[in-house]
């Protein structure tokens, strides 16, 4: 980050404390480089002092040199030629002073804090008119850059050390203001230009060739902290990307990454991939980075925002390698999101698939090369899964199988090619479409992987037909024995554990076989009632609470707010789930870890229905490593209560996330037992029936 | 004597009659065999005596004859899950591929008599097993009068092993003084104490060894009344809770409370001495849940309470 020599800093890091009496005189120079001319002092958190010394050393010497050199030249405006040159001299003395490897750690600690630090700086640069010089000179070296975007990028080629620096502040210069220009603008070809401007910037700029230099002087131990740094750099970006969702500066993006895609891939391999990476590391969270979901939704989401057909970059080749991705991100630096790092909560989810909302106008600007090979009955099906007219694990479980029969149906073998391996092909694009409009359930997962199994394992010379009837009849296998009579037998058992008279029993949310139980509970007669709990904002509850009210079944309805009150009445917990997995752990919507927390704490059993086909042999200890994110509007609007507006506008704070998970997951010690269509089982004999059908698999498998 | 026509029906009644009449001499040739093994050898002689000619035909008289049996002792818990298992375990048809129904009811034969023997030599293996769990000079606290739980400390005791029991009186059927009886025949030591006695001792126990009527389905027992009071001080005071059971007790029960226990037909009598208006809660047994229990000592070897499921879904899935 201290690549920035060429111009003076002229940014506050950290505090800036008001009214406070003047520093002593012996901080008089470290006060003139920091302060916008006002005597008040300021304070540097820990993290930033070794940056700050260095700097302030070196701004020392610069100072001290350009006293020498040119008294007059201190001064509160941007001069990025005379105090570059005092730097460029003042560092090397510097670096020569201090031993390299130090020097060289530091500095990639450095662009790990940095970036939080640029983030802080280019927001300064907002808010500051005034050119302010900084001792920590290459930690501010990207808003300078910021301010005079047309300068070249490194002034002081001798400064080496920060060379992984300048490269990318030069990136970030030229981008930001160009696709700040281009995002009113919103055209892909004016962006292309302004991103064509960038890498030409960047490659231009003595700092380019520069930039591998530094890595290959470097330790292996630097340059893995150096890839650390930028690994969490660009984590940082994913976080600073969701919740802010802007079009315009996405079809830059698109287009920028549909550009630099070549020069990405091209560069990748060797040191000069250490270009774009490093440019990534320094960028401040922008709304557009991350992994290859990421790169998938916003290249639908650019495409529909440019809407031009060369900011296509189709449904995601995973080669839109991360340098890609990062380089385009870079591009998108918003102005309105420059916040440091460290206070953005969402980190957390960074790794998650960003919500995207697709629709079907979203589509049809990707346009036909984006959707190819895509069945339309998929592509229905993915847009009923967008906008949540079909929910729940099985429900989309059942209409993803049915809609893969149809496309079993109407799939011809292409000439020269195997059914086996070009069907499961086209089945995966079709998953991947799906996945790109909401992420599968375990469920679906578990469904497809069987299928898949099914499909490789057909003999090659089976006739089409033949083939095409048998995975037919196998899809309506699997939905017949692992959802349909499973319910059944599922609710039997269910059901044999209410009691003839008096149960009150809770649930959470909607769960169809929860609700089949409790229905037929009902039916045959045994009497008790049911307590709905609900909560926002997808409030599933009331679906729960409609169809037990039409079965004459006395209902109470809550939100999460009323558990523990409620819970004193409650005789047991009947709770749905999305999966179960190894260990026992239920993963389900979110909320209901709190209602079985509650319930264990009362004492009260907990009993999970749960089909077998949603079983899973991962294990996971928390909420955060497998999630779901939704919508982040859906926190901040109430239907129907259009004065609830407290959160109106929420994406322009940059300080503000919503955070919206869909699932949570409860440990195996709150659960009673789960109830499957074999029977009873205790949460620990999970991994014994996934063993059982392992078994049962092989030997089924084995006649093909 | 029936007259054997042919009919159905008639010879299931037969065939109930020869089930509940072996089930009757089993139990008085030996006074310490258990209901479960006494019904087992009675549903293998039935199979013996089965003219049904095809293995569904053998199934259902089998199961007829099961619930005849429970029809004798309706509330004992391990005989309806030994006939259940034994059902289970014959007819498993996976390793039944015989097109002969003679060689198919030969293996049947062959299996029950398996399973009866391995029933009866249970309690061996469990006391083998067990044995090892004690130390020397240990204190061991036991409820209720359990065969298994008599033999195991029989056989670490004439291994040469030095230590002391501490019973339960067990009121109101005073099962513990029928055990301290039958531990002090065996010159081991024993101390009586009350039931309301158990937390006041529990600091002197080294660990806690139960037998069980049945083990359900999560791993957890139901044994008599007071098992899980016992249970709950063991774990306070962090001392080990062990039970003794033969697999033929694994019920494919899974209650979840106290109150989801079967239904028993006869509670104990708790005395005379009671106000006329006073209302009489008194089961018989007891739900202790898996979280209390240590290990369970059984003839498949020492499991943890998960397990039990692990061979209850291997048996029945």
């Amino acid at each position: 980050m201290t690549g920035g020599q060429q111009k003076p800093v002229k940014q506050v890091v950290g505090f800036h404390v008001e009214g406070a009496s003047p520093s002593p005189p012996g901080l008089s120079l470290l006060q003139n480089e920091m302060t916008a001319g006002s005597p008040t002092p300021v304070i540097i958190p820990p993290t930033f002092q070794r940056e700050t010394s260095h700097g302030a050393r070196s701004s020392t010497l610069e100072t001290a040199a350009r006293a020498v050199v040119d008294p007059g030249a201190v001064s509160t405006s941007a001069q990025p030629q005379p105090v570059p040159a005092a730097p460029a001299e003042a560092c090397p003395s510097v670096a020569a002073s201090a031993p390299r490897p130090i020097h060289q750690a530091e500095r990639a600690e450095a662009s790990h804090a940095g970036m939080a630090q640029a983030a802080v700086g280019s927001q300064s640069s907002l808010a500051s008119e005034s050119a302010m010089s900084s001792a920590s000179a290459g930690m501010f070296s990207l808003d300078t850059s910021t301010r005079n975007p047309q300068s070249p990028a490194p002034h002081h080629p001798q400064h080496h050390h920060h060379h992984q620096h300048s490269p990318f502040a030069a990136a970030s210069g030229a981008p930001a203001p160009g696709a700040a220009a281009s995002a009113p603008a919103g055209k892909a070809p004016k962006a292309a230009s302004a991103a064509a401007a960038a890498p030409a910037a960047a490659a231009g700029g003595d700092g380019a060739p520069k930039g591998p230099k530094p890595q290959r002087e470097m330790t292996k131990a630097e340059r893995r902290a150096l890839q650390e740094s930028q690994r969490a750099a660009k984590a940082a970006q994913k976080a600073g990307g969701d919740g802010v969702a802007e079009k315009p500066p996405r079809g830059p993006a698109a287009a920028v990454r549909a550009e630099g895609a070549d020069g990405g891939r091209g560069s990748r391999g060797g040191g000069s991939s250490v270009e774009p990476r490093p440019a990534s590391a320094a960028r401040p969270p922008s709304s557009v980075a991350g992994g290859p979901s990421d790169r998938r939704i916003d290249s639908l989401g650019g495409a529909g925002g440019a809407g031009g057909p060369g900011s296509v970059v189709g449904i995601p080749p995973a080669s839109a390698g991360g340098g890609a991705g990062g380089a385009g991100g870079e591009a998108l630096r918003k102005k309105k999101d420059p916040k440091a790092v460290s206070l953005n909560s969402t980190e957390l989810f960074a790794h998650l698939q960003q919500y995207k909302r697709v629709t079907a106008a979203s589509l049809l600007q990707l346009g036909q090369p984006g959707l190819a090979g895509v069945h339309p009955a998929v592509l229905q099906l993915g847009l009923r899964y967008a906008d949540g007219s079909i929910r729940g694990a099985n429900a989309r479980c059942l209409a993803m199988l049915h809609t893969f029969c149809q496309v079993i149906r109407d799939y011809t073998t292409p000439e020269g090619k195997e059914l086996s391996r070009d069907l499961l092909r086209h089945l995966g694009d079709q998953v991947n479409f799906l996945v790109v409009c909401r992420p599968l359930s375990v469920g679906m997962g578990n469904a497809i992987r069987h299928l898949k199994l099914r499909i490789s394992t057909i003999p090659p010379e089976t006739p089409e037909g033949e083939a095409k009837e048998l995975l037919e009849q196998e899809i309506a296998d699997y939905i017949n024995v692992r959802i349909d009579s499973a319910d059944k037998q599922l609710v039997a058992y269910a059901v044999a554990k209410v009691e003839a008279h008096g149960d009150v029993i809770l649930t959470y949310a909607a769960s169809h076989v929860v609700i089949r139980a409790l229905v037929e509970a009902a039916q045959q007669g045994k009497s008790f009632r049911v307590v709905v709990a609900d909560s926002r904002p997808e409030t599933e509850g009331r679906a729960t609470l409609a169809r037990l009210m039409a079965a004459g079944i006395p209902c109470t309805y809550i939100h999460m707010n009323a558990l523990s009150y409620i819970i004193r009445e409650v005789t047991k917990v009947f709770l749905g789930a999305a999966a179960v997995l190894s260990n026992g752990t239920v993963l389900s919507r979110a909320g209901t870890a709190a209602v079985a927390m509650m319930a264990h704490a009362h004492s009260k059993p907990v009993m999970i229905c749960c089909e077998t086909h949603k079983f899973n042999e991962r294990v996971q200890l928390d909420s955060i490593t497998h999630n779901e994110l939704g919508d982040p509007q859906a926190l901040a609007a109430v239907p129907g209560k259009p004065e609830i507006n407290a959160l109106e506008g929420w994406a322009e704070n940059p300080r503000l996330r919503l955070l919206n998970l869909k699932y949570d997951v409860m440990p195996a010690e709150y659960v009673t037992m789960v109830v499957t269509e074999f029977g009873m089982v205790p949460p620990t004999s999970v991994p014994v029936i996934l063993r059982e059908f392992r078994q049962s698999e092989q030997t089924v498998s084995g006649p093909f | 004597m029936v007259v054997t026509e042919g009919f159905e029906a008639n010879t299931q009644g037969t065939l109930n009659d020869i089930a509940v009449r072996e089930f009757h001499d089993a139990l008085s040739r030996d006074e310490e065999v258990a209901f479960a093994v006494a019904a087992i050898m009675a549903l293998t002689a039935v199979i013996k005596r089965s003219t049904a000619a095809t293995l569904m035909g053998v199934s259902k008289e089998l199961e007829d004859a099961a619930q005849a049996l429970q029809r004798v002792n309706p509330t004992n818990i391990s005989l309806k899950a030994g006939c259940e298992l034994f059902l289970r375990y014959t007819t498993r048809t996976s390793a039944l591929e015989l097109k002969d129904i003679e060689t198919a009811k030969a293996r049947l034969i062959e299996r029950g008599l398996h399973f009866a023997e391995t029933s009866t030599r249970a309690r061996q293996t469990i006391a083998e097993l067990g044995s090892r769990f004690i130390r020397s000079n240990c204190v061991v606290l036991t409820h209720g009068y359990s065969r298994v739980v008599l033999r195991l400390l029989q056989t670490a005791f004439s291994s040469g092993l030095q230590f002391s029991v501490i019973v339960t009186e067990g009121r109101p059927d005073g099962t513990g003084i029928t055990m301290a009886k039958k531990l002090d025949a065996e010159n081991i030591p024993v101390t009586l104490v009350l039931d309301s006695c158990v937390a006041y001792i529990m600091d002197r126990v080294d660990m806690v060894l139960v037998g069980a009527d049945a083990v359900v389905e999560n791993g957890g027992i139901i044994n008599k009344l007071g098992t899980y009071g016992i249970a709950l001080a063991a774990q306070a005071a962090s001392k080990p809770f062990y039970v003794a059971a033969e697999s033929y007790k694994f019920a494919r029960l899974y209650p979840l409370g106290q109150a989801d226990l079967p239904e028993e037909r006869k509670p104990l009598d708790v005395g005379p001495m009671l106000p006329p208006r006073a209302n009489v809660i008194n089961p018989s047994r007891d739900y202790t849940p898996p979280q209390c229990i240590s290990l369970l000592v059984t003839d498949l070897g020492v499991l943890t309470p998960a397990a039990v499921s692990d061979e209850l879904i291997q048996l029945y899935v």
